[in-house]
Formats: structure tokens, C-alpha cells, sequence
């Protein structure tokens, strides 16, 4: 970016975050577009469709308890109430080589849980038609998407709950 | 022989020996006829005088008698005279006769001729007494050889023996001296004949000695000859070498004369040269002290500028903190807007405009997030460009303190060459010292190897000379080698 456009870019910002405001709020978010999250899990990058989330927190204290399985890492106190987390990576049977997890995604409706993830890449909303269904794709990895920077497999959150056995 | 006797003591003696003998011979010879001589003397002057003498006796007798006679005849005292004459000097003779005689048998007959005669002249007397003018002569004459006749025969007889007692004495005294001549002759013969032998012995020895002498002699002086040759051929060589030497050394000294020259030329150039050199290194201090003035301005400036550009640094840096404030915030504010899209989703219809604005928040969040990240390339870039503006002006900083450094070293350089070109300009003139002198004695060797030259030559030409002497002396040698010896070679 040149010093020109910084200058400019502030003029435009304004006059853009006027215009937001002129202009009349959408009919309906345009239904095509699909918001998107691209997450970096372990030495993976997914995107995964932020509505299939409950929110996107960061994960605070993960208590680790004994567990029998090896994704869960533990439990966090999240808004008051207790959750379970598991490493996204793990669930994915991906290595994560032991990275501190710095966001967690709510998922499980009411029976929530907590999928911790290394780092939040991207927020894209990018057009329904962009998701293909990937070839030999295999339990919650049955979509593509292709966004900049190369395709990316997209979990399938629900696929995933049901994969640990939740809801 | 002995050898204390040089040879000519040895010829001497050999000669005064041979001269003795013949001296002795000569003395004996001379001894021999003197006794011959004395006695043919003898012989002829005396015995034959005596017989002469005696033979005048009877003469004189006679003519005494004929005086008397004639006295006789004429009467003419004259005769008288003549016959006293002839009578004195019969006494006369006879006692000359007497003096000479030696044997007693002659001085007998002599005093018997004596009385004889007296008795003779008595009977003369008588009858010239008698005469008388009126006498006849004839009576007379026959007086006279009847009276004085028996006395002169008388006489006349002893005259007659001692005649022939003087004859026999003659003979005997002619055979007398012919045999002491015979037997001087003989011993003269002998003694000739010795010295002859004995002069052959020492012409023998000596001859022996003398070859022998000579031969040694000889052999010496060949011996010494050649030596005499050869080293005054060696002389005559050496004198060569050293005149070629000489020659070879005049040559030597008058290149290093040029040398010498030169260098002292090539010195004054030195100085010449050091002396510019000193001038220029002058210069070139004064250079180099403003070069390090300009120097030291501009380290305070480049000092200046890294304290900005560090200042500048640090202000990067606090906006960096600043936009990661921003950057988190923009973060947090893009989270917080996607769980606000998340919850409008999950409130329906009623959500959507929430919703709406949430996507809002969020483009201003992702715009933001843009921003920081062009403010956080610029102030890397601002950062990029502190570090390479401080890295060149440390760089620079590096370079002007090099430069300083190369200024210090120049001036120190300087400073050296100013130093070395003093040391330089003594030195040259140390050495245009010191090559003068050289030349001096340069000079004076050339005069002294001028002179050695000379005697060189000088000496060359008595070796020449020895040379000849020596080849003369090889030539006597041999000359005389064949005096000794004529099959003798060289």
C-alpha cells in the first residue's frame, strides 16, 4: 500500500462507513453467500462454515481430565458453564504437535462442546457455489472450497460431532 | 788430498813441487856446468893459461936467450932490456905460475924451474959480463951454448916436465870434469826423469782432482744453471701474470674510478630527489590534516544522522507497539463481530439486521486489520530503511573512521618519509663523502699500481736478463765441463 493510498484510504473508509448507512439494509442476506472460517488445526488449514458454529471464543484455562480418548483435552470454563474441549486437529486425525490451542469453536447446539484450534486465518464469505464436494472425501471432510490461496478440505461440524459421538 | 787445500792451493803446491824439481834440476844443472864449467875453466882458462904460461916460459926463455944473443952480436944495451924484460917477466909468470899451482910436485919443479932459471941467468950474466965490444960474436955465440946451453936445456927440460905434468893435469883434469859433466848428466837424467814422474803423478792427480772438482763443479753449476733458468723463467712468467694482473687491476680501478663517479653523481640525485620528496611529503601533510578535518566534520555528521536515524527507530518502534494495539484490537473486534453474525444467524429474521451490522464491524475490522498491516509493512520498511541508513552511516561511519585511520596513516606515512628522506639526504651525502674519498684513494692505488707496474716491467726484463745469464752460464758450464772432459755433453 502506497502512502497514497493510506491518505486516501482514510477518506475512503469514511465515505464508505457513511454510505453503509445511507444505503438500505439488504433484502436478505444473500443466501449464496456462505461465511466461512479458515482455521489453522495443527499443521492443517480447514475451513469450516461459521453458522454451523455456536461462536468463536477464545478457549481460556483447558483443564486437562483423564479421558479415555485422546482428542478430548480437557474441560474450560466457558460463560459461566463447564464445556468439554477437544482438539480439532486430533478429531481431524491430523498431528498437532502440541500446540497451544487460541480459539475455540462453540459447536453441539446444546450440548456443547468446545473445538480448540491453533489460529483463525480468515473470515470469507464466499458464494455457495465456491464449496464443491471433494472426491474420496471421508467422514467430516466432504467439501472443498477454493479461496485464495489454494483449496481448502471443509469440515463438516455436525459430520464431526458425530464422528466423537455427540448429538 | 786434503780438502782444506783449494785447488789452487793444490796447483800451487803441484806447480811449486814441479817448479821445486825443475828448480832443482835447474840448481843441480847449473851446479853441474858451473863444476864443468869451472872446471873446463879449470882446463881451459887455467890449466890451458898454464900451459900457455908454461909454453911462454919456454918463450921467454928463448927469447931471453935471443936477446942475450943479440946483445951478444950487437952490444946495444937495449937487448940487455928486452932480456931483463923477458926475465922479469918469466919471474913474473912463474910466480904467477906459483900461485896457481896447487900440487906439491908442481910447486917442486916450479922452485926447481926458479932455481933453473937463476942458474941460467947466472951462465947469461956471466957471458953478457964477458962481452966485450972487441969480443967476437961467434965466440960469444959459442960461449954462450957451451956455458948456458946445459942451463938451458936444464931449463928447458924442467919446463918441458912441468909442460907435460901440466898436459897430464889437463887431461886429467878434462876427463875429470868430462866425467862430473857425465855424471852431472846422469844425476840431471834422474832427477829429470823424477821430476818428469813425479810431475806426471801430479799432473795426474790434479788432473783427477781438478776433473773431479770440475765435474762437481760443473754438475753444480748446470744443476744451478737450470734452476737459475727455471726460476728465472718463472720469474719472467710471474712478471707476465703480474703485468697481466696489473694490467687487468689498472682496468678494475679505472671502472671502479667510474664508479665511484657515478655513484657520487647518483647520490647528489638522491639528495635532489629526497629533497623534493621532502617537499611533496609536506604537501601532502597539509593534505592530509585538512583531509582529516573534513573527516572529523563529517563523522559529527554521520554521528548526527545515526542519532536521528536511531531516534527514528525508536519512534518506529512505539508506532509498531501502537499498531499492534491497533492490530488486536481490529483482531478482537473481527472476533467479537463473527460470533455477533453467528448469534443474528441463530436469531433468525429478527438477527438480520444485527447481523448486517456485525458485517459491518467486521469489514471495518478486516479494513483495519488492512491498514495495519500497510502501516506495519511501512514502518517495516521505515525500520528497513533506519537499519540501512544507520548500517551505511555506520558503514560510512566505518569508512570515514577508515579514512581517518588511512588519514592517520598517510600523515604518519608522511611523517616517515619526511623522516626516511632526512635519513636519505644524510646518507647521500655520506655517501658523496665517502666516494670522494674512495676516489682520492682509488687514485692513489692507481698511481701505486702504476708504479708496481713499472717495477713489474722492470723486473720482467732483469728476469729476462737472469734468463740470458743463466743460459750463458748453462753454456760456460759446459765449455768448461769439456775442458775437463771433452766427451762431456751438456
Amino acid at each position: 500500500m502506497s502512502e497514497r493510498s493510506t491518505t486516501a484510504g482514510a477518506r475512503a473508509l469514511r465515505e464508505a462507513f457513511d454510505a453503509a448507512f445511507a444505503a438500505p439494509p439488504p433484502a436478505g442476506q444473500r443466501q449464496d453467500e456462505v461465511p466461512l472460517l479458515v482455521l489453522r488445526a495443527g499443521s492443517t488449514r480447514v475451513a469450516v462454515r461459521a453458522l454451523e458454529t455456536g461462536g468463536l471464543l477464545p478457549p481460556g484455562r483447558i483443564e486437562p481430565v483423564p479421558s479415555g480418548r485422546r482428542e478430548l483435552l480437557g474441560v474450560a470454563g466457558i460463560r459461566g458453564t463447564l464445556l468439554p474441549v477437544y482438539g480439532l486437529a486430533r478429531l481431524l486425525g491430523v498431528e498437532d504437535a502440541g500446540e497451544v490451542p487460541r480459539w475455540l469453536l462453540l459447536a453441539g447446539g446444546s450440548a456443547r462442546v468446545g473445538l480448540a484450534f491453533g489460529a483463525v486465518e480468515a473470515y470469507r464469505r464466499v458464494p455457495g457455489a465456491a464449496l464443491e464436494a471433494a472426491s474420496g472425501a471421508a467422514g467430516a471432510l466432504r467439501e472443498v472450497v477454493q479461496v485464495e490461496g489454494g483449496a481448502l478440505p471443509v469440515v463438516s461440524i455436525p459430520a464431526l460431532l458425530r464422528e466423537i459421538g455427540l448429538s | 788430498m786434503g780438502e782444506r787445500f783449494t785447488f789452487s792451493h793444490k796447483l800451487a803446491g803441484a806447480l811449486g813441487a814441479v817448479v821445486a824439481i825443475a828448480v832443482a834440476l835447474a840448481g843441480v844443472a847449473v851446479y853441474a856446468l858451473r863444476d864443468v864449467v869451472a872446471r873446463k875453466d879449470e882446463v881451459i882458462d887455467i890449466s890451458s893459461q898454464r900451459m900457455v904460461d908454461t909454453e911462454r916460459l919456454s918463450s921467454l926463455v928463448w927469447q931471453k936467450v935471443a936477446e942475450a944473443r943479440l946483445y951478444l952480436l950487437t952490444g946495444d944495451r937495449r937487448y940487455l932490456g928486452a932480456m931483463q924484460e923477458a926475465r922479469d917477466r918469466f919471474e913474473a909468470l912463474v910466480q904467477t905460475l906459483e900461485r896457481e899451482v896447487q900440487t906439491e910436485e908442481g910447486r917442486q919443479l916450479l922452485k926447481d924451474i926458479d932455481r933453473a932459471e937463476e942458474d941460467h941467468q947466472k951462465a947469461v950474466d956471466a957471458i953478457v959480463a964477458a962481452r966485450t965490444p972487441e969480443s967476437r960474436a961467434d965466440v960469444l955465440a959459442q960461449n954462450l951454448e957451451r956455458q948456458v946451453g946445459p942451463a938451458r936445456q936444464k931449463l928447458l927440460g924442467l919446463l918441458g916436465r912441468f909442460v907435460d905434468r901440466e898436459e897430464r893435469l889437463l887431461r886429467e883434469q878434462r876427463a875429470a870434469s868430462t866425467e862430473a859433466a857425465a855424471r852431472a848428466i846422469r844425476l840431471l837424467i834422474a832427477l829429470t826423469v823424477a821430476g818428469v814422474v813425479l810431475a806426471a803423478v801430479l799432473a795426474v792427480l790434479l788432473t783427477r782432482a781438478l776433473s773431479r772438482r770440475i765435474s762437481g763443479a760443473v754438475q753444480h753449476v748446470q744443476s744451478s744453471s737450470a734452476e737459475l733458468q727455471a726460476s728465472a723463467g718463472q720469474q719472467a712468467t710471474g712478471a707476465k701474470e703480474q703485468a697481466t694482473a696489473m694490467a687487468e687491476i689498472t682496468t678494475t680501478i679505472s671502472e671502479l674510478l667510474a664508479t665511484s663517479r657515478q655513484i657520487a653523481e647518483s647520490a647528489q640525485r638522491v639528495a635532489a630527489v629526497a629533497a623534493e620528496t621532502a617537499g611533496a611529503a609536506r604537501a601532502g601533510d597539509a593534505t592530509v590534516r585538512m583531509g582529516q578535518e573534513s573527516m572529523g566534520s563529517i563523522r559529527r555528521q554521520t554521528d548526527l544522522i545515526v542519532n536521528h536515524m536511531l531516534e527514528l527507530g525508536r519512534k518506529s518502534q512505539q508506532i509498531g507497539g501502537i499498531v499492534e494495539i491497533i492490530d488486536e484490537l481490529a483482531e478482537q473486534t473481527n472476533i467479537l463481530a463473527i460470533n455477533a453474525t453467528i448469534e443474528a444467524a441463530g436469531a433468525g429474521e429478527a438477527g438480520r439486521r444485527f447481523a448486517v451490522v456485525a458485517e459491518e464491524i467486521r469489514k471495518l475490522a478486516d479494513r483495519v486489520g488492512g491498514s495495519t498491516k500497510d502501516v506495519r509493512t511501512l514502518i517495516e520498511e521505515v525500520r528497513a530503511a533506519v537499519n540501512t541508513t544507520v548500517m551505511a552511516t555506520e558503514s560510512g561511519s566505518k569508512t570515514v573512521d577508515a579514512g581517518a585511520r588511512q588519514f592517520g596513516d598517510v600523515a604518519a606515512s608522511f611523517g616517515h618519509i619526511a623522516g626516511l628522506v632526512a635519513t636519505t639526504t644524510e646518507v647521500a651525502r655520506e655517501i658523496e663523502l665517502s666516494t670522494k674519498q674512495q676516489t682520492t684513494a682509488v687514485e692513489q692505488v692507481n698511481v701505486a699500481i702504476s708504479n708496481v707496474a713499472q717495477a713489474t716491467r722492470e723486473a720482467e726484463a732483469s728476469s729476462g736478463q737472469s734468463l740470458q745469464t743463466a743460459s750463458q752460464l748453462a753454456d760456460m758450464s759446459r765449455d768448461l765441463a769439456r775442458l775437463v772432459q771433452p766427451k762431456v755433453a751438456a
